[in-house]
């Protein structure tokens, strides 16, 4: 490659990141998106009964073959198609038509919504391919191989499986092509000779790798399922940057520029404004040794010089895990640059196994979504099918007017009403699943697995080793500080009746302040390494993951505990009512695994022994922890090692997932505006200790100047 | 042993500034110095002492009755805590839903203190941590630091002292057997000057770490540097003077003055007597560790 191609990342970035928002296609490409719309909906028209896997292969292909393009030739990848808010109308009137097809179940789950109890959906948001296929055998090759399947297919809805994937690999294999044209029309020698490549057979280089596995979650995203994880970065493509090295192709400086061209993509299409794209690095191999490879260190190296919030990392973390690659993810972190998740491989294999999966699947281990674990090429895990309130099903139990006689009675009562509910949210997720083939039959994504060309079935139709549905389960914090409150106000102190208490709630603690702040200041809580909030916490978590765990979806797999909650804390919170460990009707539950807000009052160490106490290879959707650490924890050579050695022990102990929150500047202010909520913020300033609410406003004004200017 | 009893002003797990790794940190209540940039005033006083966060108060008025001293009281504008009233015994802070009224100072035995300790075992361990005993002046509560760390040392726990020296040297050379840091401040080599910032002589405290540091325990010498006190090239050089000349000088850690406790001062009632100055800038950190490495000392900062 000339050298004069290279080193202009800092210059063109600000345009790259605007690339999607001013995006410039070339006109006589093809049909703008209004005609293609039209288009479209003709097709379906058209074509309404046949089977709906060919209509919405004939629709992508549509898309690919018939939509504008544009090449930029200051750009390393090729990827602008003018064909979004095609195919999600059609496929939100398919969905609309299977709602109005089982009016009673639609029902059921609209009630359950609204009252924010529960959802029941269809997750197509949850979903990665096989990056392995993708890359090993290209467009070309995953099409001929659907062609050659067809051959030998041996009942009708293989055939027409197979007649899908071909159909909509060989238009992906056309719409390259396109784009190779565009860009030699417009001396984009940036792309075109990698274009030309992945148009007939599998890459080679890592520009082509990138550039295909780029238009792959394009594409996917097109067909209508979210690109989720895009796969475990460091061996996927080690092989391609070996190779391009020891030809004398690419450099180790170049490899960098082509992966911030590569992740800029990924920001900016969100503006770093929704999810993220997950990037996994690290993790042990089948037979358990470590598999890092110089693009492990090479990926966080990029990462810190973008400071960027999109994509995001997530580092599989085990014994054998070279200890500079996590000090590096950790000196990320320690910087402020927080978007990286730590796995934990070896609770990972146990949960696998536990799953009756094989303890070699852990070499494709990868987080989806933001931590729910998935196996690469062999699951969809849907993370997120049904969610739970668990914080709501306190709100229930309190609505029976019968007094319980002791708390063991008032336990079961709690643990049978969130069996009851769950099951009959897992019914209502079946309904949905088995609608999956008429609202997004997805060829494209099932002819990267090869069970789904074992079975000749799409991925909507069990086309997957392994069909998970994920149970994300929100508030158990909240739960356990409320049962934890009823026992001791009911039955140990007697301060107040059941019904006094029902009524105390009902009425959002009105006129009972004292009795409030007393609950939710003094009487102890989950997330402080105590015996009673824990106990309890165990208990519910177990008796979910065993409802979840073993109840079969429709799928011909299971469904999966997750115990984790994101932005649903609050979501949730605004729906629940009054809790009896304090909280007020509409405040946030506790978020993810962590304590209630602000009642994490004896600090970290605490909130990890108390996580670790659960059994967290029985949350196979994921369960993750918030860590919240001052800048002033982690500063210096020091920092990162502390972030290590956090990670490293509540590893050991049992944790899954964990995250950290070096806090920002923005949390500073609002801790500022806001004290009571952030009371548990801890600061230690070169040898002694404040909460960072008992600073004076001065000081207070330092901090956030420090954090501001650590903060990129 | 595992009665013996301590004052205990507060203890902070995961503490990353006090000795190597993740550690426990115990603060004793009780000093003999009165520095005046001190940063733990709550610290000072050897009896238990009410801390009042005005600013937390919601004039519910719990605490009157509670307080059998009578020093909450009513006044004009609501709620008046007269503290020279005040016995120490921490009912009103049961009282006091808000948070507003907390005690430093609580009683805390051998036994209880190993439970908080050998809690974040698993973390001290992982990072090369341990527990680190500090104040106020540990070694006005020699018996408790003694037992407390025997029986740490039983378990294999890497055990630090963090202490001014300000005390006869027997009660020092009683823990060192037990200890295997210790962590010295050193203010200022000038006596004259030492007086006027800490109320003392630096006297006992500059012998005491002569024969610390012959002991061949390791010792890790900790300067507060705060400005207009000890940041001068002249204090710096006759620092450096005295601290290369002791037998097996140890590394020098410096630490940077920060103005964050005057709201301290007030919880604690006594009278601010932080100086008015801002953090050293990190040129001036490391133009005073090259002063002192001038002299041969290892210096971290």
């Amino acid at each position: 490659m000339e050298m004069n191609l290279w080193n202009t990342f800092g210059a063109v970035r600000p345009k790259l990141e605007r690339q999607y928002l001013e995006p410039e296609f070339a006109p006589d490409t093809g049909e703008p998106p209004e005609e293609l719309k039209r288009m479209a909906e003709a097709l379906v028209r058209e074509h309404s009964g046949e089977p709906r896997i060919r209509l919405r292969a004939m629709l992508l292909e549509l898309l690919l073959t018939r939509g504008r393009i544009g090449v930029d030739p200051a750009d390393w990848f090729a990827d602008h198609l003018d064909a979004d808010g095609v195919m999600v109308p059609i496929r939100e009137h398919w969905r609309d038509e299977a709602r109005r097809a089982m009016p009673e179940v639609a029902a059921r789950c609209a009630a359950n919504s609204e009252r924010g109890l529960s959802l029941s959906q269809l997750d197509l948001s949850h979903t990665s391919p096989d990056w392995r296929n993708v890359l090993k055998l290209g467009p070309a090759g995953i099409r001929d191989r659907a062609e050659k399947a067809l051959e030998t297919a041996e009942d009708g809805e293989a055939r027409e499986f197979f007649a899908a994937v071909a159909r909509v690999y060989g238009a992906m294999c056309r719409y390259i092509v396109r784009l190779a044209d565009e860009a030699d029309r417009r001396g984009a020698v940036r792309v075109t000779g990698a274009l030309r490549v992945i148009a007939e057979r599998p890459p080679e280089t890592l520009q082509q790798a990138l550039q295909l596995a780029l238009l792959y979650h394009h594409t996917q995203e097109l067909e209508g399922e979210l690109v989720r994880s895009m796969g475990c970065f460091d061996r996927l493509f080690i092989g391609f940057y070996r190779r391009d090295l020891a030809a004398g192709r690419l450099n180790r400086e170049q490899a960098k520029e082509l992966l911030k061209f590569y992740w800029t993509k990924f920001f900016a299409q969100t503006q770093g404004k929704l999810w993220g794209k997950n990037f996994c690095f690290g993790g042990m191999d089948g037979d358990g040794s470590d598999a890092c490879n110089e693009l492990t260190e090479l990926g966080f190296e990029v990462y810190r010089e973008l400071r960027t919030v999109d994509p995001k990392l997530s580092l599989r973390v085990h014994g054998g895990l070279p200890e500079k690659v996590l000090l590096q993810a950790a000196e990320c972190v320690c910087r402020g640059r927080t978007a990286v998740v730590f796995a934990n491989d070896e609770i990972a294999k146990e949960m696998f196994v536990r799953r009756g999966k094989l303890p070699e699947e852990i070499a494709d281990f990868i987080p989806v979504g933001c931590y729910e674990p998935c196996v690469m090429g062999k699951e969809l895990c849907c993370s997120m099918s049904t969610l739970f309130n668990l914080a709501k099903a306190v709100e229930l139990l309190m609505e029976n007017p019968a007094p319980p006689r002791d708390f063991g009675e008032l336990l079961e009562r709690y643990l049978g009403l969130v069996r009851e509910k769950l099951d009959d949210a897992l019914e209502l997720t079946r309904r949905w699943e088995l609608r999956w083939p008429e609202i997004n039959p997805s060829p494209l994504l099932s002819g990267t697995m090869d069970s789904c060309f074992e079975k000749g079935r799409d991925v909507s139709a069990a086309g997957t080793k392994y069909s998970s549905s994920g149970v994300m389960c929100a508030g158990l914090g909240s739960a356990a500080d409320s049962l934890t409150a009823l026992r001791i106000l009911l039955f140990e102190e007697r301060r107040c009746t059941w019904e006094e208490l029902r009524a105390t709630l009902k009425a959002d603690w009105e006129g009972r302040e004292p009795l409030r702040l007393y609950v939710s200041g003094r009487l102890p809580k989950w997330g402080n390494n105590l015996p009673e909030p824990d106990a309890l916490a165990r208990k519910i978590a177990d008796a979910v993951a065993e409802r979840i765990n073993r109840a079969p979806n429709a799928r011909d797999g299971f469904f999966q505990t997750g115990m984790w909650s994101i932005d649903w804390a609050q979501r949730y919170g605004r729906m629940t009512g009054a809790t009896p460990d304090g909280r007020r009707a509409g405040e946030p539950l506790s978020k993810n695994l962590g304590a209630a807000i602000a009642k994490d009052r004896r600090g970290v160490a605490a909130l990890l022994h108390s996580a670790a106490k659960l059994d967290q290879a029985e949350f196979p959707d994921g369960a993750v922890l918030d860590v919240m650490l001052h800048p002033s924890m982690v500063k210096g050579k020091e920092g990162p090692k502390v972030v290590a050695d956090l990670v490293r022990t509540y590893f050991e102990a049992g944790g899954l997932f964990i995250q950290f929150n070096i806090l920002d500047v923005d949390t500073l202010r609002r801790a500022r505006r806001e004290p009571e909520k952030y009371s548990s913020v801890q600061i230690r300033v070169c040898g002694w200790n404040v909460r960072f609410i008992d600073l004076d406003p001065a000081a207070q004004e330092l901090f956030i100047q420090e954090a501001e200017s650590k903060s990129c | 042993m595992l009665n013996i009893e301590a004052l205990l002003a507060d203890v902070k797990p995961l503490a990353v500034h006090d000795g190597p790794g993740l550690r426990t940190t115990f603060f004793l209540k009780g000093c003999p110095l009165r520095c005046r940039w001190c940063h733990n005033p709550e610290c000072i006083s050897p009896r238990p002492q009410l801390l009042y966060r005005e600013k937390f108060c919601a004039d519910c008025r719990n605490c009157v009755p509670a307080c059998p001293a009578g020093a909450h009281r009513i006044g004009a504008g609501g709620h008046r805590f007269e503290r020279e009233r005040c016995i120490g015994c921490g009912s009103c802070e049961t009282a006091c839903l808000h948070g507003a009224l907390q005690l430093c100072g609580r009683r805390i035995t051998v036994e209880k203190a190993l439970e908080l300790a050998l809690e974040d075992r698993d973390f001290q361990r992982r990072s090369g941590g341990g527990v680190t005993v500090s104040g106020g002046e540990p070694l006005l509560q020699t018996g408790f630091c003694r037992a407390f760390f025997m029986e740490l040392g039983k378990l294999g726990v890497h055990r630090a002292l963090d202490t001014s020296g300000e005390a006869p040297w027997e009660t020092l050379e009683l823990l060192l057997a037990e200890t295997d840091l210790v962590l010295y401040d050193f203010k200022q080599a000038d006596d004259a000057k030492h007086r006027a910032g800490t109320g003392v002589s630096n006297r006992r405290i500059l012998e005491n770490l002569r024969r610390l540091t012959a002991t061949g325990i390791p010792v890790e010498i900790r300067i507060p540097l705060i400005p207009g006190y000890n940041m001068e090239q002249e204090d710096l050089e006759k620092a450096g003077r005295f601290l290369a000349g002791v037998p097996q000088p140890p590394p020098v850690r410096l630490l940077a003055y920060h103005p964050f406790a005057h709201e301290k001062y007030r919880f604690a009632g006594r009278s601010d007597t932080l100086p008015d100055a801002d953090p050293p800038e990190d040129a001036e950190m490391e133009s005073a560790a090259g002063i002192l490495r001038s002299f041969g000392l290892k210096v971290l900062w």
